[in-house]
């Protein structure tokens, strides 16, 4: 006895689904340069999922993707179906999806199975257990999908405290390019390895900022000069940090132009001489990918 | 220049590794050998508190034939390129899928997905390692088989062969899977095929209902370990009871674990409990009901006050007991009058059962884990803490009420040095226990990442010093576990593996196995 009726029907089903939405526009090449011909925005359930989906179709305004938005109710911990066949009759969409934790954690091993690309993880978080209550860190495929820069200079604007890090999966494919991010306010770091780090500081001491991220030894850091940095521009801002996110993962899944560093992993952060602003506690994970 | 590849294998230059992979793209096609650092992401992610970077793959390749593998095995002896092979790679917590060492291949088997055979009468199943339990439990509705399934907590999404060859468990009276597992088919390092026990013989129908075959028993070896690649499992099933009743214990105090355990054990060992009993604590289950912030705020771990007070808002125990009875009806009404004698004795145990918590999805979870159900509310925990950080650390005691306490309080002292949650159950074989504990920490925190790194490292250093040794550890920990278990282990481990895997292809560092 022998059964293979699952692979066949998600075969069938697959193949549906490019035949209805034609071929994805990446799916025989593999440039960093693919645009999709449109987004899904997935919402897994978690708390944030309202306000990252204002700040996400605000990135999405005025442009000529067109975003569906699907909405998982009860999460994706009651059942994985239907997001499984989301992944098998959406290829070759974009999605962004947020999700809880927990959610999270299932939600990538459905992607992996799936055979999806995936650009780009966020962990967002705002607790009181740490001296820096906003903190987000993402693992990012490569420097084109990076959403950290813009989201400091989001998050500068509002009263407290945050960190930022991003690690690159890939390196930087063309290291004699020197740029570096900066915006007023912040010192920009490199560190002298190989697999370079920058860490921009903002009302703090770069050995700070580097013990806050348990980020290498003292030595071997250097400034960047200012003349290689080039700066970002914030077209639409908001007073909520979660609808802020929503906006610059949009941003970062539409292939919005960041500043591109030369360099591994970077980190953004900034202490405020102000105080902290009160605000709930809140959790989240960010997606983007191509399916 | 940067490589066109995110990592390479240790001691493999990019030119030969281009080699190799042209080779696999000829066994396996272009479209399933992955290279690009966006396919590559998936199998990247960890929960582990070290850089992911240590866990990055070189390529992750997928084969759907044992022909494929042996000639994928024949590359990679060619190249010295290790693989690190995964089923469905659901080890949550464990590592995932990512492999123990940087550049490492990733294997990906979850395509070769076939239900060979399911026996109905016999009641057992022979699978590849892509099938998941999903897959199986749909074909058992499909074919109306009165059979089911012993799952671990991802249950869906993971699979049969997977979870037992990582030793891992369930919760059914089947929940000691490796105990229930009967026949592998294992392409060796060299390429050639074994079939284990009666499955040497050609013309065997018992491959899957003997396990013990003649000679050396050469299963075991294959569990946890790096000495072939298995490509057909077999397992027993249970049968479909007439009766199935799920109950929960609620106690109040932290010392009540020592009764529950002396209670359960006699119950365990005598049949009358058949499955593996779970003694969860409050902080395990808590992210069902509750939120963190809503007890804790700042640094530390929380308090036990604050446990209480979570306990009393949300009508939950401090220690929740979880089993069941299976059977006629008159075997479950003689067990259950058994059992509510035995734990009534004392008067602090509270009974409930299913008609007593309506759609409690605390109850809810555990009663559909414990008939082999589909169910991933368990993966609630990750949202107790939050930021995507967890460790399973899984020391092993005999069923004894005074070691209950002894490590329990060991393990609370360690973690709330480090500012981290006791989250732990214990869970009571025959006459083992299992103390299961997930290190809960927040990934977005370097200070935290970096406690949680050193509570692990000093729970293991710990817990063996006392001779408890862990049953099963995360990747990042595999050689400081082995060392627990003394060099003699760790030689023999060495000297089976350079015998048959003389060049170290095969997922080097599982289990602290390598050949040099």
């Amino acid at each position: 006895m022998e059964i293979d009726r699952r692979s066949l029907m998600k075969g069938m089903l697959a193949s549906g689904a490019l035949l209805a939405l034609g071929p994805p526009p990446w799916i025989f090449a593999d440039s960093p340069a693919r645009r999709p011909k449109h987004c899904v925005l997935l919402l897994g359930g978690a708390d944030a999922d309202d306000v990252f989906a204002y700040g996400a179709r605000a990135a999405c305004a005025g442009r000529t993707y067109d975003l569906q938005t699907v909405t998982l109710k009860g999460g994706l911990l009651a059942g994985t179906d239907r997001v499984s066949k989301l992944l098998e009759q959406s290829r070759g969409a974009r999605l962004i999806a947020v999700m809880d934790d927990a959610s999270s954690v299932v939600f990538l091993e459905l992607v992996r199975t799936a055979g999806v690309r995936l650009l780009s993880m966020g962990t967002h978080a705002c607790s009181s257990d740490s001296s820096y209550p906003l903190r987000h860190a993402w693992a990012t495929t490569s420097l084109a999908h990076s959403a950290g820069g813009l989201l400091a200079l989001h998050s500068i604007q509002r009263q407290g405290s945050f960190s930022i890090t991003e690690s690159f999966l890939q390196e930087p494919l063309d290291v004699r390019a020197p740029a570096s991010w900066s915006a007023p306010g912040f010192s920009s770091y490199r560190s002298g390895e190989a697999d370079a780090m920058h860490i921009h500081c903002s009302g703090l001491a770069l050995s700070d900022g580097r013990e806050l991220l348990d980020a290498g030894t003292a030595e071997g850091w250097t400034p960047i000069p200012p003349q290689v940095c080039e700066q970002e521009t914030v077209p639409w801002r908001s007073d909520r940090w979660v609808e802020s996110v929503g906006y610059v993962v949009a941003a970062s899944a539409l292939d919005v132009d960041s500043v591109r560093e030369s360099c591994s992993s970077r980190a953004f952060v900034h202490r405020s001489r102000t105080g902290e602003r009160v605000q709930p506690a809140e959790r989240f994970v960010s997606f983007v990918m191509d399916i | 220049m940067a490589s066109r590849y995110i990592a390479l294998p240790k001691g493999v230059s990019e030119k030969a590794f281009d080699a190799a992979v042209e080779d696999f793209r000829q066994v396996l096609g272009e479209d399933n050998v992955l290279t690009s650092a966006d396919q590559l992401a998936p199998y990247t992610k960890t929960m582990m508190p070290v850089a992911e970077s240590d866990h990055t793959a070189s390529a992750a390749i997928l084969a759907t034939t044992v022909e494929q593998i042996q000639k994928i095995v024949g590359i990679c002896n060619k190249y010295k390129v290790p693989v690190w092979t995964i089923s469905t790679g659901k080890n949550l917590g464990y590592g995932s899928a990512a492999p123990a060492e940087r550049g490492q291949v990733v294997l990906d088997l979850h395509r070769m997905n076939r239900i060979l055979e399911v026996d109905g009468d016999l009641c057992y199943a022979l699978v590849e390692p892509g099938v998941t339990y999903r897959q199986l439990y749909d074909y058992f509705q499909e074919h109306k088989l009165a059979l089911w399934l012993s799952v671990p907590a991802p249950s869906a999404i993971a699979g049969p062969t997977g979870n037992t060859l990582d030793r891992g468990v369930g919760y059914t009276p089947y929940g000691e899977h490796f105990m229930n597992a009967c026949g592998m088919e294992v392409v060796l390092a060299n390429g050639e095929v074994l079939r284990t026990a009666m499955g040497a013989l050609p013309k065997s129908n018992t491959w899957q209902v003997f396990k013990w075959g003649y000679g050396p028993y050469l299963d075991g070896i294959f569990t946890q370990s790096n000495y072939g690649i298995v490509t057909k499992f077999g397992f027993w099933l249970q049968p479909a009871p007439p009766v199935y009743k799920p109950f929960q214990i609620q106690y109040q105090n932290e010392g009540d674990i020592v009764e529950i355990v002396e209670i359960i054990r006699p119950l365990r060992i005598g049949g009358v409990i058949p499955n593996s009993v779970v003694i969860a604590h409050a902080l395990y289950e808590a992210a069902l009901k509750a939120k963190r912030s809503d007890y804790v705020s700042g640094p530390g771990s929380i308090s036990d006050e604050a446990v209480s007070q979570l306990i009393r808002d949300h009508k939950m125990g401090l220690w929740n007991v979880y089993a069941a009875l299976y059977g006629t009806a008159e075997q479950v009404d003689v067990n259950w009058k058994i059992v509510t004698e035995a734990f009534g004795k004392s008067g602090k145990a509270k009974f409930l059962t299913e008609q007593d918590v309506g759609d409690d999805p605390q109850f809810g979870y555990r009663a559909a884990l414990m008939r082999g159900g589909m169910d991933l509310r368990e993966f609630t925990l990750y949202n107790w803490r939050g930021g995507g950080g967890s460790l399973w650390f899984a020391p092993v005691s005999q069923a004894r009420g005074s070691e209950t306490l002894k490590q329990m309080s060991l393990a609370k002292r360690i973690l709330a040095k480090h500012g981290l949650d006791y989250s732990g159950e214990f869970i009571v074989g025959m006459r083992d226990m299992h103390h299961i504990l997930d290190v809960l920490y927040d990934r977005t925190e370097p200070a935290m990442t970096k406690a949680a790194y050193q509570c692990f490292d000093e729970l293991v250093t710990e817990f063996s010093a006392l001779g408890y040794g862990s049953y099963r550890t995360n990747t990042a920990f595999m050689d400081k576990v082995a060392d627990t278990y003394g060099p003699v282990q760790r030689s023999i481990n060495r000297t089976l593996k350079k015998a048959l895997d003389p060049n170290g292809i095969l997922a080097p560092g599982k289990s602290g196995i390598r050949i040099r």
